[in-house]
């Protein structure tokens, strides 16, 4: 047994020795950094653009960047961050895990050499800066620059427009208007179609919804819960609970107007996979009219589109052989569009075709889509993110680390995302292009103008003009405060509980666990002092709002409702504070 | 050199015993050393191990529970970054943390609001009540897991004297079989992929019994281990299509049945009402039965009267569940709901006030007053399951009629979507996971222990099946029922974090996290270890308490 034993032991060290042999860093005599990200084959080629913008910028600097997407997940992140053995670049989603992964000292402070190195903010867009910044005893540091720009928006498919033989929604619409072209949209889709359900759209992001009436996950000081205040509106009345209202309508869409699907109807469509998956196929069958898209989901139209064009190019061929060939030339010379428009004119004129081959606007054909803004109550705005990325303080190679920051803001890299379709460049300046624009078709990638011409500006629109981050407390993790409100939400949409009473319990939850992480904090902490007069401005603040007079620019905190008071006329940016009504006037 | 021998011992020229050393029956101290130094060689790595990655960290773990340790104010890299942050001793705080929380505003304190600022903790006392009521899928599972292993006993070959003919048309069958795999890949390529899935169906059945019958209970026990064969991840993902609310295969095979049974139930409304009373009336039975039992084991002296308050309490839960649940004076509870849930709670306390009489009367053989709490507990705890699962079974019977009278008449159920059905899913994919599992080895690996000549003794008193099984079967197989009653109950209450993090991320609401979903959470969601900690260690406390309780009063029906 013993010699067993000692055999087991002695292959096992050779297999020791043999995988760290092969480990690439004792393949090269190259400094090696390592880059955790997603599963997107575009990586490779942007590793490629680095080794050959490092070869060009900094020749005098050897290094060998490899892919690690199989620790992308955020536990594996922070273990092996906190253990010592992090990757030396990080991807990060939103200033959400920026923020956790820089409270528990893992990612470097970058302010100095992004200056240096061209990746400062000056180099994004102005929007992002919440969620590339932290700050420390005061001063803002950044900490991470932008992979891709992560916005989404309204995409409808003209295609189950023409089926339905519905007119396309506005540019923009409030909530009334949204509500009743929902309605109208559903009921002329689904009244020949019985077995099948057909919705206005997928769904709505929340936090998009509740911020159009004016109110916050925080509120104006950070220091407790917003979401169950009364916001105050551009005629200087505080009467509507913008969350209270959000939850109601939302449950109203999906439960009694059925003009979006329920989270078990969105389960059942299968939404799993990356850039759209399942959901993107959902969304091209025409199991509802608008999807909430970001450009990165262009990745998966495109081979989508390639898919179509060939059975669109068959059915023509079919088509021509029966005698109308000029189909063909249509959809060659003019697009899709004027295909269908052809085709229309034609079955108008008494032509029947043969159903095998009349083209489906759903199914043949690169998509042809549009796009509209997400409705909204005072405030039309939109959901901003970005995959960024942070370097990690335990490197070997912060330097070389650092430097791929300063490549991602980079032409090279930005001409790759630009053509890559994966979100949008991190650099704006990269953006004002035909390029990015209105890229050239190409059959081979699955680009038609059809698709596409429509969308690039609206993402970019969005996140030069109305796109709003995400907002942080300095008192709580964003994940905590998140999940205070995911069971009294979820209980309310299952029928457990009141409306009123999800949004007035997730907000004292919300509150208790600033207060209580507040009560924890050392003694000296001067986070205590600033929670102590931010509640006094609070009070302030809701006494000024009770009376419908502008709020001080310098007593919020809160980004969000900067833009908000300052978009209705309620911010004093005099830079006088007024005198305040007595601090007892309750608020609602 | 030995010269003789005497009485089996080597005796040297004098005729004296040799030294044992030298005789070879002991080995000498040098060869002591070796064997002891040879032994440790082996144990080491295996003792280092345990040492190292076991015994250090779950010291270390209780450790960090009594302290402040969080992962955004004590590591190695944050200490680069902003300096030291102190590390504090906590007292058991985290503990206090864990079990309360400060009440909200208007929110009263525990104990009818006695106790003021304080409450439970929400989070906590719902994720154990999740866990909990998971487990309560245990002994359907060990059930299940017995029936199969008795299936699975059987000789369900083909036998040798047709052995041959068998073989024959077996090997025609797997003929006709692959035909229909043939066939069932034509049909679906052209485009009835829903009949395409009914000819393959059909065709794994076939090929299992042909398979079956020729090979014999190999086939079958190797085709129900099979699951454990595939990782767990994988297993999860599968159910997960499986749950679909819209297109799984589970909705699909429901949605024709249930729509019958729409039309069947508005037809006959009176069915679902009538069988209502007849489950209704059987969890009354379970509940005289129940308090019965605990009366004859007080007067019989194996109960005494302070160990029968608890399990007493227990018998009466359902009776105060079904009032909270349909409480028979509030406006809007439906006529026959309040007439069943007073004719039940009537019959329950009818039988609890029998029992308390009868014990009155004192005990034929007297006993300590806290003999047979254990016991009764369990025993109790048993009715309870099975109580609640009719009276859950009453209540479905109750709305039925409502519920088909609906415009979209009886829907399947959206799984795991669904607030109410989400943990009802997980407990019956972990059920069919225990059919086929370690359990039903181990019980087949039992059964093929119980002496034969048993069963020859039962016949010859003239037992039946049942009987075999109940006086034969059972008994022997006490051992093994305990010790997969006992691990089951500790992989219960440590278990759902695979599935809450694969198939429901602890949702809807909070219904499937479970407190080691929780403890993850805590520790690497939010980086709170010490707090972490101290919820893996109250885990432990109520792992600890329950094996030692099951290992005290259980062994007796081993024993016995």
């Amino acid at each position: 047994m013993k010699w067993i034993f000692l055999v087991i032991f002695g292959v096992l060290t050779l297999c020791s020795y043999w995988i760290y042999a092969t480990l690439p860093e004792q393949e090269t005599s190259k400094p090696v950094i390592y880059w955790v990200t997603d599963r997107n084959p575009a990586r490779n080629q942007q590793v490629d653009l680095f080794h050959d913008w490092m070869a060009k910028n900094h020749p005098d600097k050897d290094v060998l960047l490899l892919l690690d997407m199989g620790n992308r997940d955020g536990q594996k992140q922070i273990i092996q961050g906190v253990s010592g053995v992090g990757a030396d670049v990080q991807d990060t989603y939103h200033g959400v895990q920026v923020r956790l992964y820089h409270s528990m000292g893992i990612v470097e402070h970058l302010t100095e050499q992004a200056k240096e190195l061209g990746f400062g903010l000056d180099q994004t867009y102005p929007a992002l800066a919440t969620e590339l910044t932290v700050t420390v005893d005061g001063e803002t540091e950044q900490v991470a620059f932008p992979c891709n720009v992560a916005n989404a928006r309204y995409i409808f498919n003209e295609g189950l427009l023409r089926e339905v033989g519905f007119p396309a929604p506005p540019e923009s619409w409030t909530i009334e208007k949204f509500e009743a072209y929902g309605k109208a949209f559903v009921e002329k889709a689904n009244a020949d179609n019985p077995t099948r359900r057909r919705f206005v759209a997928r769904d709505i992001p929340l936090d998009v919804l509740y911020r159009s009436y004016g109110i916050d996950l925080f509120n104006e000081t950070l220091t407790g819960a917003g979401i169950d205040d009364y916001a105050l509106t551009p005629d200087g009345l505080a009467t509507e609970r913008g969350y209270v209202r959000a939850l109601e309508l939302t449950y109203k869409w999906q439960r009694v107007d059925r003009i979006m699907p329920t989270a078990s109807e969105i389960a059942a469509m299968n939404t799993e996979g990356g850039y759209g998956g399942a959901a993107l196929a959902s969304f091209e069958r025409g199991d509802f009219l608008i999807s909430n898209s970001g450009r990165w989901e262009l990745i998966k139209m495109r081979e989508t589109n390639k898919l179509r064009v060939r059975r669109l190019e068959t059915k023509l061929d079919g088509l021509a052989d029966a005698g109308y060939p000029r189909l063909r030339d249509i959809w060659e010379a003019q697009g899709v569009v004027a295909l269908f428009d052809e085709i229309e004119r034609l079955e108008a004129s008494g032509v029947v075709f043969d159903q095998a081959l009349r083209p489906d606007p759903l199914a043949d054909g690169p998509l042809v889509l549009n796009t509209v803004q997400y409705p909204y109550r005072f405030l039309p705005n939109a959901a901003l993110g970005t995959r960024a990325a942070v370097v990690y303080t335990g490197s070997d190679h912060k330097e070389l680390a650092t430097l791929f920051l300063a490549f991602l803001a980079s032409e090279e890299y930005n001409a790759n995302i630009v053509a890559d379709a994966d979100g949008l460049p991190p650099n704006p300046a990269y953006t004002d292009s035909e390029a990015f624009l209105r890229p050239a078709e190409d059959p081979d990638l699955g680009v038609y103008s059809e698709t596409e011409w429509k969308l690039h500006e609206a993402w970019l629109d969005d996140v030069q003009g109305i796109a709003i981050g995400k907002t942080y407390s300095p008192y709580v993790l964003y994940r905590e405060a998140e999940r205070e409100l995911g069971r009294p939400r979820d209980e309310f949409y299952e029928g457990i509980g009141t409306v009123e009473r999800a949004a007035d319990l997730s907000a004292a939850r919300l509150d208790r666990l600033i207060a209580t992480n507040v009560s924890k904090l050392e003694p000296d902490d001067p986070l205590r002092d600033q929670y102590a007069e931010g509640l006094e401005t609070q009070k302030k603040i809701d006494a000024l709002k009770a009376a419908g007079k502008p709020i001080p620019a310098e007593w919020i905190s809160n980004p969000f409702f900067t833009r908000y008071y300052r978009e209705i006329g309620m911010l004093d940016e005099s830079g006088s504070a007024i005198e305040t009504p007595a601090v007892e006037t309750e608020t609602h | 050199m030995p010269t003789e021998q005497v009485e089996g011992m080597l005796t040297d020229a004098g005729g004296k015993p040799r030294d044992p050393i030298e005789q070879g029956t002991q080995s000498p101290r040098v060869s002591d050393t070796k064997r002891l130094a040879t032994g440790l060689a082996f144990i080491t790595p295996n003792i280092l191990g345990f040492l190292a990655f076991t015994l250090l960290p779950l010291l270390f773990a209780m450790g960090l529970a009594f302290t402040n340790w969080d992962l955004r104010l004590h590591n190695d890299m944050r200490v680069e970054q902003f300096g030291e942050a102190p590390l504090k001793f906590v007292g058991l705080d985290n503990f206090r943390d864990l079990l309360f929380e400060p009440t909200l505003p208007g929110q009263p304190g525990m104990v009818f609001g006695l106790v003021d600022g304080w409450t439970w903790n929400n989070s906590f006392w719902k994720y154990l009540g999740n866990t909990l009521f998971f487990m309560m899928a245990t002994p359907f599972a060990i059930g299940l897991s017995l029936l199969s292993a008795m299936l699975l006993s059987k000789d369900l070959s083909g036998g040798n004297a047709r052995n041959k003919r068998r073989m024959l048309i077996g090997g025609a069958m797997v003929a006709g079989v692959l035909l229909m795999v043939g066939g069932t890949l034509t049909v679906m390529r052209l485009g009835s992929p829903m009949n395409g899935m009914i000819l393959l169906f059909c065709a794994a059945a076939a090929t299992i019994i042909v398979l079956g019958t020729t090979v014999g209970q190999t086939v079958y026990r190797t085709i129900f281990y099979l699951p454990h064969f595939v990782a767990g991840v994988a297993t999860f993902l599968l159910w997960k299509k499986l749950f679909n609310p819209e297109y799984g295969p589970l909705t699909m095979a429901l949605r024709p049945i249930l729509d019958r049974m729409t039309a069947f139930i508005n037809a006959a409304p009176w069915l679902p009402l009538t069988l209502m009373w007849v489950t209704l009336g059987l969890g009354a039975a379970i509940s005289f039965f129940g308090f019965a039992k605990l009366r004859k084991d007080y007067v019989e002296g194996d109960l005494g009267w302070r160990s029968a308050i608890i399990p007493f309490g227990v018998m009466l839960l359902p009776a105060l569940l079904i009032f909270s649940w349909y409480d028979p004076l509030a406006e809007g509870t439906a006529m026959a709901a309040r007439v069943a849930v007073l004719l039940y709670m009537a019959a329950v306390f009818a039988a609890l006030v029998h029992a308390i009489i009868y014990m009155a009367g004192g005990q034929e053989i007297a006993c300590k007053s806290v003999e047979g709490g254990g016991s009764a507990f369990m025993f109790a705890a048993v009715m309870l399951v099975g109580q609640l699962v009719l009276i859950g079974l009453t209540a479905t019977l109750l709305q039925l009629p409502s519920w088909a009278a609906e415009p979209a008449g009886l829907e399947p159920p959206k799984w795991l979507a669904d607030v109410h059905w989400a943990k009802p899913s997980i407990m019956f994919m972990g059920m069919w996971a225990a059919i086929g599992g370690n359990t039903m080895l181990l019980y087949i690996a039992a059964l093929t222990n119980v002496p034969q000549e048993l069963y020859e003794a039962s016949e010859i008193d003239g037992a039946g099946r049942f009987g075999k099984f109940w006086n034969v079967t059972w008994p022997q197989l006490a051992p093994t029922t305990f010790f997969i009653v006992v691990m089951a109950v500790i992989g219960g209450l440590q278990g759902g974090f695979e599935m809450a993090r694969v198939m429901t991320g602890g949702g809807p609401a909070g219904q499937t996290t479970t407190v080691s979903y929780y403890i993850f959470q805590e520790g690497f969601e939010t980086g709170k270890l010490a707090y972490s900690s101290a919820i893996a260690w109250f885990l432990f406390f109520l792992v600890f308490t329950v094996t030692v309780f099951n290992w005290r009063f259980g062994n007796r029906y081993v024993n016995d």
